[in-house]
């Protein structure tokens, strides 16, 4: 009986020749060798490496100029700059609403992106405050689930979506952070539900909601600090 | 009928199923045009028993059956404490008289009703028995004249036919019985005279299929438990009323019968649920009150079934003590459960067996799953009281229960290594979709030259995965209620990244060009008297494009030491095989030996080892785990040999004995050698002679011999 190996490595296949000591002891060495290497495999990807995803495109970081970006907004999502540099985009009403951050092209950061060279969106970010609900008796409660459902989206230059990726399922509590964190959201986040945008041509980062009902009253502050285009190597 | 459009209304949730909205205007006319002025004359004679004619209550209990009860609430913790619920709710509920001045939602949409009128206004009727006042009687008979004036009890597309009708049906049925002799004799003329008009739309409507709804998703096959609570509604109303003057129910309750005798010849004997433990726990309660109240009225034996004396293992077998959690399959949300209304129902096994252990265990489930986390009291489901719970059982040891089962209808098995709150579980399933029954059913009765359809919406195209946890935590994760049911969300094998024949959908489809019982099935299942196990499913021609000739997965459970995973796959020519793993966390720790560790957020930790007979790969990626209600971002290790066959084994180490396995091959025969803690097993692991037959599989630990696969030891599949 050879060891399995052995079997499957033509150039292990054992010849008719002078029983040396050597040999046989080079043999022995080859088949635990071939044993050892057989039951291990080749690593080709792991998130879990430790090793952070190299950001190959930054397209907002904290600081940076104003001039670079193009804001998209409406009145109840509206987009500013913080004083210290941040993007901040103040929530508030009932109404359904959409932001969106696009860039103006520049060097390591073009005008379209393709979803395909990159594996995850890095997104440093904190979402502050609560909603505010009626009751029928008139008496408001400040509520704040752990899982707010706000999502990161990615749009194509028709304004379509190409993804859509709650925050909080990026985190390890599946809690929406409200301290500033950076979350690692993988493309799968993006791309396990199809949507009719196009992923080759991503133009713009944003964010949405659904309406609310109509006894709460949004009073969020979403800060962000980054976004990037990362890939793990 | 459009069964084409089955997968459509599969997919719509029980919120929208009633909803008018979702599918379109309501034609009123239309459908009710459809219910005939009169019925035929029944061809035999269906009556209520002589001893309950002209007596009330008498459909969910009799007085006799009350005065029991009330003589074993004092005695008895569980009785007492829901009777002291129920009453103190009770004397709480007041139930305005004047008419609403919107439609209340549980005439509109199943959930209400099914969380108001079936989870909540029974207990009415109980407090009533127990203790019968003028106060609750007038908060009985608002909510009666409530239902009375509203024209529709589901005011929907499904007009009157759907599940939250039925509910709403029930409770009426149950009330108006309860307080029957309390009634004014023209109030009582008009309940009853509302309960026949209802009991008749469900039927023709809904039984009979004339509905203008062009989707029959429920009827199609007897294990719907959409099907189930109709026929609850439909069996509480007409017995209810079956001997009020001026009301003939004779051709009703003769088709409620045929009904009942139908969906009673295609009960699972194993008492399980194709679409996962959460599920079986949604229909549990109105296929036993059908049962009972049947039974009861009639004089008919539905209860003598097997599957109410086998329905709580499946409950007990799947769930997770440490976490309160199922670990199920299909669309078992396996999350954090509690005990809810439809949960004492699965007491009813006990009741027939009078097994205390079962007992027991049951009663430990109760009070583990009840209790919060949030300080608030726990209140005691009403259910208690409505006789499936029997105090005269006892409470035995649970800790005498079998820590295996296997589930033959379902082709699917658990083991675990205690029922303590730390126990390691494992779960495994090669099983038909939609599980034997269903399938000789669809097969028993062709339609159009194939097999007739049958809903399996809730199964996923999970044959061959396993599934494991320890303690507070999932290990290898048994998946959510996804809405995109992917082989490759299972732990189990894809090919060229494709998986078996109907995934991708939201809700699952029968494959009805095949016999899916051909597809994937348990082929062998081997015990001893130590606990260990050996189970082996083949799930190759499940897979597309018959991507596949051979899949045979077997485990090995050896509690306490250790468990092993063998795969032989031989794939149609050369192809990328990939080994998933849903994980938490993954780690590599040493890929040059197989070495691997599984972390979870709790603070579990597993470690295992994978080897193979060729060169293979390793990845630690990303995955999407969905659900209906959550998703959860979780990890996948991904093993994949780019070959035209492989054999991995897979060696898991739960109890922490450093356990390592090394693999050799002689032509077909693999000798596998674990060293686990001091022990050192050999496993001679020869492939199957053909698709049917177990592989052989022998195991020593010296020159003793340790359980062994033979090709007698088949799967039972009944």
């Amino acid at each position: 009986m050879f060891d399995y190996l052995a079997n499957s490595h033509p150039h292990m296949k054992i010849t008719p020749r002078p029983f040396r000591l050597a040999t046989a002891a080079a043999i022995l060495t080859l088949s635990l060798v071939s044993a050892f290497t057989a039951q291990a495999f080749t690593v080709t990807k792991d998130v879990n490496s430790g090793q952070a995803p190299v950001e190959k495109v930054v397209i907002f970081e904290k600081g940076q100029a104003r001039d670079l970006l193009t804001f998209s907004d409406t009145p109840e999502c509206k987009l500013a700059y913080t004083d210290d540099g941040s993007i901040e985009s103040r929530i508030t009403g009932n109404r359904a609403f959409q932001f969106n951050i696009g860039w103006k092209p520049r060097p390591g950061v073009p005008e379209t992106l393709n979803f395909d060279d990159y594996d995850c969106v890095v997104l440093t970010c904190r979402m502050e405050g609560t909603l505010k609900v009626t009751a029928p008796n008139g008496k408001v409660d400040e509520k704040r689930g752990d899982n707010l459902w706000f999502p990161a989206s990615l749009f194509d230059a028709a304004g379509k979506r190409v993804g859509m990726a709650n925050l909080a399922d990026a985190t390890k509590d599946g809690r929406t952070p409200d301290q500033t964190t950076t979350l690692v959201i993988p493309k799968v986040l993006f791309t396990f539900w199809p949507q009719e945008g196009d992923p080759k041509k991503i133009t713009s980062v944003g964010g949405e909601w659904n309406d609310a009902r109509s006894n709460q009253q949004r009073d969020f502050r979403l800060v962000i600090d980054k976004i990037a285009f990362a890939k793990f190597e | 009928m459009k069964i084409a459009s089955l997968s459509i209304l599969a997919s719509l949730s029980l919120a929208s199923l009633g909803c008018q909205t979702a599918l379109g205007a309501v034609d009123y006319e239309g459908n009710l045009s459809k219910v005939p002025p009169t019925d035929p004359e029944p061809e035999s004679k269906v009556e209520i028993v002589p001893a309950l004619k002209g007596v009330h209550p008498r459909v969910f209990f009799t007085a006799a059956e009350i005065q029991k009860l009330k003589e074993q609430i004092p005695t008895d913790p569980i009785l007492k404490q829901t009777a002291d619920d129920v009453l103190a709710w009770s004397k709480r509920f007041k139930f305005s008289d004047t008419k609403p001045a919107k439609t209340p939602d549980i005439f509109l949409n199943d959930t209400p009703a099914l969380a108001l009128a079936a989870g909540q206004y029974p207990a009415l009727a109980y407090a009533y028995a127990l203790n019968p006042n003028p106060e609750l009687l007038q908060q009985i008979v608002n909510l009666l004249t409530m239902y009375i004036e509203q024209p529709y009890w589901t005011d929907s597309a499904e007009l009157d036919n759907n599940m939250g009708t039925s509910c709403n049906m029930y409770t009426v049925a149950l009330l108006y019985d309860t307080v029957y002799n309390d009634l004014q004799p023209e109030f009582r003329q008009r309940v009853a005279q509302k309960l026949l008009l209802h009991a008749r739309r469900m039927y023709y409507l809904g039984f009979k299929q004339l509905s203008l709804m062009p989707v029959k998703y429920w009827q199609q096959d007897p294990l719907p438990n959409h099907r189930w609570y109709r026929l609850r509604g439909l069996a509480a109303s007409v017995l209810a009323i079956a001997d009020e003057p001026g009301i003939d129910v004779r051709y009703l309750l003769e088709q409620t019968k045929k009904e009942a005798d139908f969906v009673d010849k295609w009960l699972p004997a194993d008492g399980s649920c194709h679409e996962g433990a959460g599920y079986q726990q949604f229909g549990i309660r109105p296929i036993t009150d059908s049962a009972l109240i049947l039974d009861r009225n009639l004089g008919t034996s539905y209860q003598k079934n097997a599957y109410f004396r086998n329905a709580w293992e499946q409950q007990i077998y799947y769930w997770v003590p440490g976490m309160n959690s199922n670990i199920g399959f299909g669309d078992d949300s396996n999350g954090r459960r509690y005990f809810m209304y439809d949960d004492p129902t699965f007491f009813f096994g006990p009741h027939l067996t009078r097994d205390a252990n079962v007992q027991a265990a049951l009663e430990r489930y109760f009070r583990k799953m009840s209790a919060r986390t949030d300080g608030r009291p726990v209140t005691y489901p009403w259910s208690f009281l409505a006789g499936y719970y029997d105090p005269t059982v006892g409470l035995g040891d649970y800790k005498a229960l079998p820590t295996y089962k296997l589930f033959p209808d379902l082709g699917a098995a658990t083991m675990r290594d205690s029922w303590e709150d730390d126990a390691v579980v494992f779960t495994f399933k090669c099983g038909p979709i939609g599980g034997y029954v269903l399938n000789e059913y669809s097969h028993a009765n062709p339609k159009d030259g194939k097999p007739h359809y049958v809903n399996v919406a809730h199964d996923d195209p999970d044959p061959n995965s396993f599934a494991m946890s320890i303690a507070d935590s999932f290990i290898f994760h048994p998946g959510r209620y996804s809405l995109k049911k992917m082989t490759s969300g299972n732990n189990t094998v894809t090919v060229d990244g494709k998986g078996q024949m109907n995934e991708g959908m939201d809700f699952s489809q029968p494959i009805l060009d095949r016999d899916m019982r051909e597809l994937s099935y348990l082929t062998g299942w081997k015990t001893d008297a130590q606990g260990r196990i050996i189970v082996e499913g083949e799930a190759a021609p499940a897979y597309k494009d018959s991507l596949l000739k051979h899949f045979r997965r077997t485990a090995i459970w050896m509690p306490g030491e250790y468990v092993l995973l063998l795969d032989d796959i031989v794939a149609s020519g050369q192809h990328e095989i990939t080994w998933r793993g849903a994980v938490e966390e993954g780690k590599f720790v040493k890929p040059a030996e197989g070495l691997c560790q599984v972390i979870t957020k709790n603070g579990q930790q597993m470690d295992f080892q994978i080897i193979a007979d060729r060169d293979f790969t390793g990845a630690l990626d990303y995955m999407m785990m969905d659900g209906r209600f959550g998703s959860v971002l979780l990890q996948q290790f991904q093993f994949t040999a780019n070959s035209d066959a492989v054999k991995f084994a897979t060696l898991l180490d739960p109890w922490k004995k450093n356990a390592r396995v090394s693999m050799k091959k002689d032509g077909d025969t693999v000798t596998l050698t674990v060293k686990a803690g001091s022990t050192e097993d050999t496993w001679t692991w020869k492939p199957a002679v053909d698709g049917k037959t177990p592989s052989s599989i022998v195991g020593k630990r010296g020159s003793a011999p340790l359980i062994a696969l033979a090709a007698t030891d088949t799967a039972p599949t009944k």
